[in-house]
């Protein structure tokens, strides 16, 4: 009886997987250099706005008082619902750093330094709800700035 | 890799799409589960060692189930599609009657899931009991006893039904 079904089975006409499909799986490496790619653009972009960052922090620390940026990080949106209507991909980025002064060096004993140390936060997702598919990419940055202390 | 994957989807092409629209019973979301199975297996970069056919077919599964699990229960509901076509083309296959091809595809859509991914892995994919064992991770001795009690489930229901056809 078993090989009766199995030979019934066999002889039923069978669905076929439109011919678009093979154009779209053997595609799907070029989606994945995209991505790094695209992966690696974000970076950079990140990278550039987190200097940008930096430079306004210290241009607006001009005193000795304590420079510290205390905003909490922006709570990271929920993965949005994309209308079927409009698949395109998003991109997501959120930075967020803190100041914190350490006071006045001096490390050669001759010129007194401000010592400020920055601690930045790249946060990147790439979602692509036509596909279903979220990749995040959290990059953590530290960097102590010396700055010549003016003296009076 | 690249080569490896693309034998795989040559030599299997038809059986794994038919394995994701057992699973996922709508033919856009089964071609959608191929397609993401293999874009991850090509951006993961995962080096394949041994036969690659059973993880393939495992990839092609998971994101099956993933596309099931996106759909809302209205959806499901909605369009549900047989494996099957329309009645053979083919006169070797025109042996299977109107009435037959409609019974088989009711019993196969009656299976449970774990049996008709068996049954569409067997004969319709041509995979080795051992290779649908590593690709549902499951025991081989498991598989094979659960693709015999599909037979059986069938058979009852085809034999059931042809009987009440001639009363």
């Amino acid at each position: 009886m078993s090989n009766e079904i199995e030979d019934l089975l066999a002889r039923m006409p069978l669905r076929q997987p439109a011919p678009s499909m093979d154009a779209k799986v053997l595609r799907a490496p070029h989606r994945g250099r995209r991505i790094l790619w695209w992966a690696a653009a974000g970076g950079a972009v990140g990278a550039a706005a987190a200097v940008l960052l930096v430079a306004f922090a210290l241009f607006r620390d001009d005193g000795d008082r304590v420079a510290r940026d205390t905003n909490p990080p922006a709570p990271i949106p929920e993965t949005p619902t994309v209308a079927k209507t409009d698949p395109a991909p998003v991109r997501l980025e959120q930075n967020w750093s803190t100041v914190a002064y350490e006071g006045v060096v001096a490390p050669d004993d001759r010129t007194p330094l401000r010592r400020f140390r920055r601690r930045m936060f790249e946060h990147v997702q790439w979602i692509d709800p036509a596909r279903g598919t979220r990749m995040e990419m959290t990059v953590p940055h530290e960097e102590v700035i010396l700055i010549k202390a003016t003296a009076y | 890799m690249k080569e490896t994957l693309e034998q795989v989807y040559s030599d299997h092409r038809q059986g794994l799409y038919t394995l994701a629209l057992a699973i996922t019973r709508r033919p856009e979301r089964a071609e959608d589960a191929v397609q993401d199975a293999f874009a991850r297996l090509w951006t993961a970069g995962v080096r394949l060692t041994g036969d690659p056919v059973p993880y393939v077919f495992a990839a092609v599964r998971n994101a099956a189930v993933d596309q099931m699990r996106r759909q809302n229960g209205a959806a499901r509901r909605l369009e549900s599609v047989s494996i099957y076509n329309g009645l053979p083309t083919d006169p070797a296959a025109r042996a299977v009657s109107a009435e037959q091809h409609r019974l088989v595809r009711e019993a196969l859509d009656e299976l449970p899931d774990a049996e008709r991914e068996a049954v569409v892995m067997k004969i319709y994919a041509g995979l080795t009991f051992d290779q649908i064992a590593r690709a549902l991770g499951q025991p081989l001795q498991t598989v094979a006893s659960r693709y015999r009690r599909a037979l059986e489930r069938m058979g009852r229901r085809l034999k059931g039904n042809g009987e009440a056809a001639h009363e």
